[in-house]
């Protein structure tokens, strides 16, 4: 095939995959495929991953309260004992993990139910050092906190740590709604987690 | 909802058809020529995805090389940036169309 001519099938291929991804439901149904479920229930820790660290003044980044304000609905449902929370270092004075811990606690949370893993800088590491902090406490039951995209891989990798893993959510529910720009970023999501699965499984962490 | 889905289509159905009207109708442009033209631009998409791909494919060696070789962790999600993608399609664009310009074998 002559380099124009190649050239010319993978733009159109590419511009059918995009314009099936953003008009069509192709890449909510790819999502809920992905998605692990398991019935949400009784466990012995709830965990929340880290989500963007914190600022350089300590302040937790939407995305990382997004996930403690799930964690700590469930804690209050009486779901698990203990909220044990995780974040990335940073050079800020406090932690992403810690951040979210004061924040836990100043939400009424009992400081002793509030556990600080890490900090990480991998999922990978996320679940080593949950392992380090949960298992001594005989923690095996997790409820995982962490974005839909990303639930596949990390229950993965905690599994392989040796948790028996409940997504957030439970049972995955197929959504059909979104504009073409929400699926756009789920079809981003879900493809760079597809490729972090991947060379998870390569390196024999999931 | 069913406008959520489909407006963006079919503002983008409007003005080609508009474009089309006027190609043909002020700038007398051949609608014959229609078909070559799209193919071109699927050319441009073509080279922009293969910069695309080069440019993902070199980063994640650049990010996997500092971690292995200075144990510093740089985050694979560096290269999780629009302005990748945009830039990718400047380079595919500039590229095709410097391939395609017959300049070949000239200095």
């Amino acid at each position: 095939m002559p380099p124009t001519r190649g050239l010319q099938v993978l733009g159109a291929l590419v511009t059918s995959l995009f314009l099936l991804s953003a008009f069509t439901p192709a890449v909510n149904l790819l999502a809920y495929w992905r998605a692990p479920g398991r019935t949400l229930g009784p466990a012995d820790a709830i965990v929340v991953l880290g989500e963007g660290g914190a600022t350089e003044s300590g302040q937790l980044s939407r995305p990382s309260l997004q996930r403690l304000t799930e964690a700590i609905e469930l804690y209050r449902r009486g779901l698990a004992p203990i909220l044990a929370v995780s974040g990335s270092p940073s050079g800020a004075p406090r932690t992403e993990a810690a951040a979210r811990a004061e924040v836990a606690r100043a939400s009424g949370i009992d400081a002793a139910a509030v556990l600080t893993i890490g900090p990480a800088r991998t999922t990978h590491e996320e679940a080593q050092a949950a392992r380090t902090t949960l298992e001594p406490r005989g923690i095996r039951r997790i409820i995982l906190v962490t974005d839909g995209a990303s639930m596949a891989r990390s229950a993965g990798v905690f599994e392989k740590a040796g948790f028996t893993v409940i997504p957030s959510y439970g049972v995955p529910v197929l959504r059909w709604g979104g504009g073409p720009g929400t699926r756009l970023r789920l079809l981003q999501e879900t493809v760079i987690e597809m490729l972090a699965s991947a060379y998870y499984r390569l390196k024999g962490w999931s | 909802m069913l406008i959520e889905q489909t407006f963006l289509l079919a503002l983008v159905v409007v003005t080609a058809v508009a474009a089309y009207a006027l190609g043909v109708g002020a700038l007398g442009l051949r609608p014959g020529q229609l078909r070559a033209a799209a193919l071109f631009a699927f050319q441009l998409v073509g080279m922009s995805t293969l910069f695309f791909l080069a440019n993902l494919a070199v980063g994640l060696i650049c990010v996997l090389a500092i971690r292995g070789a200075t144990g510093t962790f740089v985050s694979a999600y560096l290269l999780n940036d629009v302005t990748l993608c945009a830039l990718s399609a400047l380079q595919g664009v500039c590229f095709e169309c410097w391939r395609t310009s017959g300049g070949r074998g000239r200095r």
